[in-house]
């Protein structure tokens, strides 16, 4: 079923001269990039930089403008993703659309479904058959009929990664594979990744997360503002200077130095239960510090946040703010409390996408710009939009562009503008970097600092290590909705901070993960 | 399997039912549209008829939809009953519910608007709409002196009065030389549309002598419009169906006539013969029951000032 | 969501300039509606004469109050991502009621504008309470209110119109103020509230935030059930109002009236602009889609094109607008 590739000297792919504009603005300009045969090759850049452009001209999305493609030395055009596919290009996407209610073989062979001799009619022995065979070779153990949407988002990576592969293909294309999977997962996806490059398979890596790249890849090239920049082999480069390639200036110190000055508790939470979720929740962070929760996904830390908050019902628990007993059943009275929750999902949770910058970042504080409560100050809303625009270098043209045109890392800019507005005591922040590019990362953390030298109490939850360690006073660690372990700087270990989220060896958490 | 048992046990007491009452004649009704207040006075005489002969009316609104109505009727005749009347809303759509009663041997009268397939039927009950509109356009003529420029406003197209009337009134003025149709729209019996459709071409500047509207509640939005613009004196509105409003307006010179419709006659006529139809009787299939031209002068004998 | 062309400094990564032609396409999508408005009139008072004199104007006004005023609710409902397919039958409703108590001498004329008004509020909380507490899908409870309140109308009236109303009641959709239809004053007065609180208040803006992201508004801390029983509501009363102004211009409370009014509002509100996806919206651009509509209907009258056809234009007008207005969102 599988023809061998003839053998070619030289490199699988080559693509030079690509330029490609989008309504007279240039997004490529004279891009190159050539992947060999079998290589990890990795795509960095900041947001905006050219890579998801290149990639979609790769995989058939969009015609480029000039340049060519080669395969394997031959010219080849790509029209649609039907002949990309043909060709061997396989794209898996940031966010996986399989076909929820098919099985797995179906998804794998959809389009191309094996068939009775001259008839219309699936073999599904056959299909199942092959599947099998496909899935055993790479070495996972997923069910052939089980449905895509009884598996994890893990297993439904790993099965379209299968599916690349059932189409013969020659170069697969990540992008952000490890944004919605845990680290045990991430290990299993570059063990995979070691297949396919045995196989001959050519990966391009498009991530943001600097020590999977440095761990899986063995080319690295680097694109900025629609350029092409360098390409180095992943064992000469350094972080500081692929950060400096991919920014073009030094961006100084990526975690800004940690507050010293603490103050009195300013929350305390004893006993947060939510049946079936977490219980047992307690802990107090002070004015100044940055609380951190750790933990694999699942954990439960999300839902603790938005319980506190007041998103989820309680079963129960007390949370004191400043030493006096509070009630907060709804967003409303947690944000009048002096709380603010930055949710992990912005485009979901945080912003409201076909609204302008100015009008997301007053939403919060909205009656401090109305007189009599109602009739709002127009000229006093957009002084405060601007000058909030300005203090948090939010990159964009004026306060009423629509939040929905912005990248990521302004985005995410905008959902602390319109905490912040509101001078909240107390700041959630749930995965706060999640999705940004290194500039935009640099800056939240520079305003996390800044907030904690104000007298701020900061609680982050994060899945990045580094971050953790680099900027939290104390980390409390989740695991299966219950607190397994506490840490204090200074007597911060990476090892247990992975083993107590992992349950400390001894499972006596609360459900499934 | 809750709702199958349900469904059974409701069947088999329906089915008690009829045979317990011994044998009460049913008549299955299905009116064209019970929005439309002359089908209500219709209604009215059909059940004031019902209680006096001791027959009983199953009774269904067409909601002025054919197919409804044909549903209805193939409700009816699953259900058993002894005899139908059909008001139809549609000449030719409805005509279906005929065949469907003829082929289950049901008798069936059509009361007060006729269908293509009326002689199917074993009776039928009604004003010739035709008539109605010949006795409007006549009296127009008569005042207008046999010329002059009149506009038309049509009940829904395809209704089986509105053709009738429209038919009506062409054949009247076909016989005037001197009378021309100027502008003819539809305001689906509504007043509102027919006021709006009156001030637009008021507006347009046309010359219009007189307005025929096929049915009261037309006439009367087309003189509101008139009057807001002062020229009640210059046009004259004439309706048909002489529902109370009218006849008051008629009192009031405010409309030059209306056509009496006697939905009282229709109804009570219309239940009579399905009973007659339902014990076995044969009965004369054409039953017209004329419209009367209503003006001021015989308008005592229509209506009275409260 | 195009922007007006600017200087290209200030762009970040990610960013687009826009071009010269983008520029064009951006003013198209902001002020097209009005433009198309503008040639619509142009046309017809160049085909039909008649179109721009004094009283024609004054018939428009009149003829498109009604829908305008139910209109105006419809835009706060369609932004907030919802609709409400029972204002027809809600102004039929009202219609009654109010009839009912404004015959001769009966009472002040206060008293049946305010239970008109009171019904239609009544109704469009009842479908505010379904939709935010229960959760239930405003086309299903709307569609509900729909069938329900033009069967109570009609059990109320026995299915007949109520006639014989006083002539003071008349005054307030028939009258005019010297050459000012009061119709149209008050379809005036409704727009300037309604725009006011749409684009000038706390509420309108939040009106807006729950149209765009229910679940981020709620947490930012809005009362997502409230604004939505507030913009029912507001919508019943309006088709209330509306009711009122139609029957004292006819001198007529029919049960049977007011069918498709809805539409005729949903229509206007899609020309104007305001997505049916929610978030975005104003209320001047539904005033130029009433308008749109009503002189549309009243030129074809002029021109005495059927109703069918009329019909049929209006329905190329909605999917033109509609395709105009996906178009300016890529």
């Amino acid at each position: 079923m599988r023809t061998e590739l003839e053998p070619f000297d030289g490199p699988q792919l080559r693509m030079e001269g690509i330029s490609k504009s989008f309504a007279g603005v240039p997004a490529l300009t004279d891009m190159r990039l050539e992947v060999a045969r079998g290589e990890v090759h990795a795509l960095m850049g900041e947001n905006g930089a050219g890579k998801s452009t290149l990639m979609r001209i790769l995989a058939g999305l969009c015609q480029r403008d000039e340049g060519t493609v080669r395969l394997r030395g031959a010219a080849v055009e790509i029209g649609n993703p039907g002949e990309a596919l043909r060709l061997g290009i396989s794209m898996i996407h940031q966010e996986l659309n399989p076909v929820r209610n098919m099985t797995v073989a179906e998804n794998i062979f959809l389009g191309k479904e094996p068939c009775y001799p001259f008839t219309p009619v699936v073999n599904r022995k056959e299909q199942r058959e092959l599947t099998r065979s496909l899935l055993s070779e790479m070495d996972l153990s997923v069910d052939p009929d089980a449905a895509m949407r009884e598996l994890s988002v893990a297993e439904m990576q790993a099965v379209e990664i299968v599916k690349a592969v059932s189409y013969n293909a020659g170069i697969i294309i990540m992008d952000e594979p490890t944004s919605a999977i845990t680290s045990r997962e991430v290990s299993r996806l570059f063990q995979l990744i070691q297949g396919l490059k045995a196989k001959g398979i050519a990966i391009i890596y498009i991530s943001h997360k600097m020590d999977e790249i440095f761990r899986i890849s063995d080319t690295i090239t680097v694109l900025r503002d629609g350029r092409y920049i360098e390409t180095r082999s992943a064992a000469e480069l350094d972080r500081d200077t692929l950060v400096r390639l991919m920014v073009g200036r030094k961006i100084g110190e990526l975690f800004p130095p940690v507050n010293v000055n603490k103050g009195p508790v300013s929350i305390e939470v004893e006993g947060l239960a939510k049946r079936g979720v977490f219980r047992d929740i307690r802990f107090k962070a002070r004015k100044g510090e940055v609380l951190g929760f750790a933990g694999l996904l699942g954990a439960g830390r999300t839902e603790t946040m938005e319980t506190l908050f007041g998103m989820r019902g309680a079963d129960a628990g007390v949370v004191r703010i400043n030493g006096e007993a509070v009630r907060i059943r709804k967003p409303a009275d947690a944000i009048r409390h002096g709380i603010a929750l930055i949710t992990e999902d912005r485009q979901l949770k945080g912003l409201n996408l076909k609204a302008s910058i100015r009008d997301n970042i007053t939403l919060v504080s909205l009656k401090s710009f109305c007189r009599f409560g109602q009739i709002l100050l127009l000229s006093k809303e957009n002084r405060a939009a601007d000058a909030e625009i300005a203090k948090l270098r939010i990159k964009s043209r004026s306060r009423n562009q629509l939040v929905g045109t912005l990248s990521g890392g302004n985005q995410q800019k905008i959902v602390l503008a319109k905490w912040l507005l509101g001078e909240p005591q107390i700041i959630i922040l749930d995965e706060p970097t999640r999705g940004i590019d290194i500039g935009s990362k640099a800056e939240v953390y520079r305003i996390i600092a800044e907030l904690t030298q104000r007298g701020r109490t900061i609680i982050m939850v994060s899945s990045e290590m580094e971050e953790i360690m680099s900027l939290c006073d104390r980390v409390i660690v989740l695991y299966h909705g219950r607190i397994t372990g506490e840490f204090e700087r200074g007597s911060f270990d990476q090892e247990d901070i992975i083993k107590a989220a992992m349950g400390n060896d001894n499972d006596t958490g609360i459900g499934a993960n | 399997m809750a709702g199958v048992a349900v469904m059974l046990v409701t069947a088999l007491i329906a089915c008690k039912q009829k045979g317990k009452t011994g044998h009460r004649i049913t008549i299955g009704v299905s009116y064209q549209n019970l929005q439309n207040e002359f089908i209500i006075n219709i209604q009215d005489a059909m059940r004031a008829k019902a209680k006096e002969l001791g027959v009983e009316l199953v009774e269904a609104d067409g909601q002025g939809k054919a197919e409804t109505q044909i549903s209805q009727t193939e409700d009816f005749i699953a259900r058993g009953v002894d005899a139908i009347i059909l008001n139809p809303y549609d000449r030719e759509g409805s005509a279906h519910a005929v065949d469907l009663a003829v082929r289950s041997h049901k008798p069936i009268v059509v009361v007060n608007a006729i269908v293509s397939n009326l002689q199917k039927a074993d009776a039928y009950v009604g004003s010739e709409d035709a008539a109605a509109g010949r006795i409007v356009a006549t009296r127009i003529m008569e005042l207008l002196k046999g010329r002059g420029a009149i506009a038309v406003i049509h009940g829904p197209n395809g209704h089986s009065a509105e053709v009738q009337r429209s038919d009506g009134i062409r054949q009247v003025l076909a016989k005037f030389p001197g009378a021309t149709i100027v502008v003819e729209q539809t305001a689906n019996w509504d007043r509102a549309q027919a006021l709006t459709l009156m001030e637009n071409w008021l507006s347009s500047g046309r010359r219009i002598d007189a307005v025929i509207a096929q049915n009261d509640e037309m006439a009367l939005g087309a003189y509101k419009a008139i009057a807001a613009a002062g020229r009640q004196k210059e046009i004259l509105v004439i309706g048909i169906d002489a529902i109370p409003d009218a006849l008051r307006a008629v009192s009031e010179g405010k409309l030059v006539g209306t056509v009496f419709q006697d939905a009282r006659g229709q109804g009570a006529l219309a239940v009579e013969l399905a009973k007659r139809l339902a014990e076995g009787q044969k009965v004369v299939h054409d039953n017209d029951i004329p419209f009367e031209l209503v003006t001021r002068e015989n308008l005592a004998k229509f209506w009275s000032p409260k | 969501m195009t922007q007006e062309s600017e200087q290209t400094k200030n762009i970040g990564p990610g960013e687009r300039v826009a071009g010269k032609w983008q520029g064009v396409g951006a003013f198209l999508s902001r002020y097209g509606i009005y433009c198309a408005f503008c040639l619509l009139a142009g046309f017809l008072s160049v085909f039909s004469p008649p179109f721009l004199t004094l009283s024609n104007v004054e018939n428009i006004l009149h003829q498109t109050s009604v829908n305008g005023i139910i209109a105006v609710g419809m835009t706060l409902v369609i932004i907030t991502g919802g609709i409400d397919l029972s204002s027809g039958s809600v102004l039929a409703l009202s219609a009654v009621v109010a009839t009912s108590l404004a015959h001769p001498g009966a009472h002040h004329l206060a008293v049946p504008v305010v239970f008109g008004v009171l019904v239609g509020l009544a109704a469009g909380m009842l479908n505010g309470l379904l939709i935010a507490k229960r959760r239930l899908a405003p086309f299903i409870v709307t569609l509900g209110m729909m069938t329900a309140a033009r069967g109570l109308a009609l059990v109320y009236t026995s299915g007949r119109p109520v006639i014989d109303l006083s002539d003071s009641y008349n005054q307030i959709g028939g009258g005019s103020a010297g050459e000012v239809p009061n119709a149209a004053l008050v379809f005036l007065a409704v727009v300037l509230v309604g725009a006011f609180l749409l684009h000038y208040t706390r509420f309108g803006r939040h009106v807006f935030a729950v149209g765009g992201n229910e679940l981020a508004a709620r947490v930012s801390g809005i009362d997502t059930d409230r604004v939505l029983i507030g913009v029912y509501a507001l919508a019943g009363a309006l088709a209330g109002l509306a009711g009122i102004v139609l029957s004292s211009r006819v001198m007529s409370g029919s049960p049977a009236t007011g069918q498709g009014y809805e539409l005729d509002a949903i229509a206007a509100v899609v020309i104007g602009g305001t997505s049916l996806s929610g978030g975005v919206g104003s209320i001047g651009g539904t005033i130029a889609g009433v308008f749109i509509i009503g002189v549309m209907n009243n030129g074809l009258d002029l021109l005495n094109v059927s109703s069918y056809w009329q019909q049929i234009v209006k329905g190329l007008i909605i999917v033109l607008a509609v395709l105009l207005d996906r178009k300016s969102k890529n």
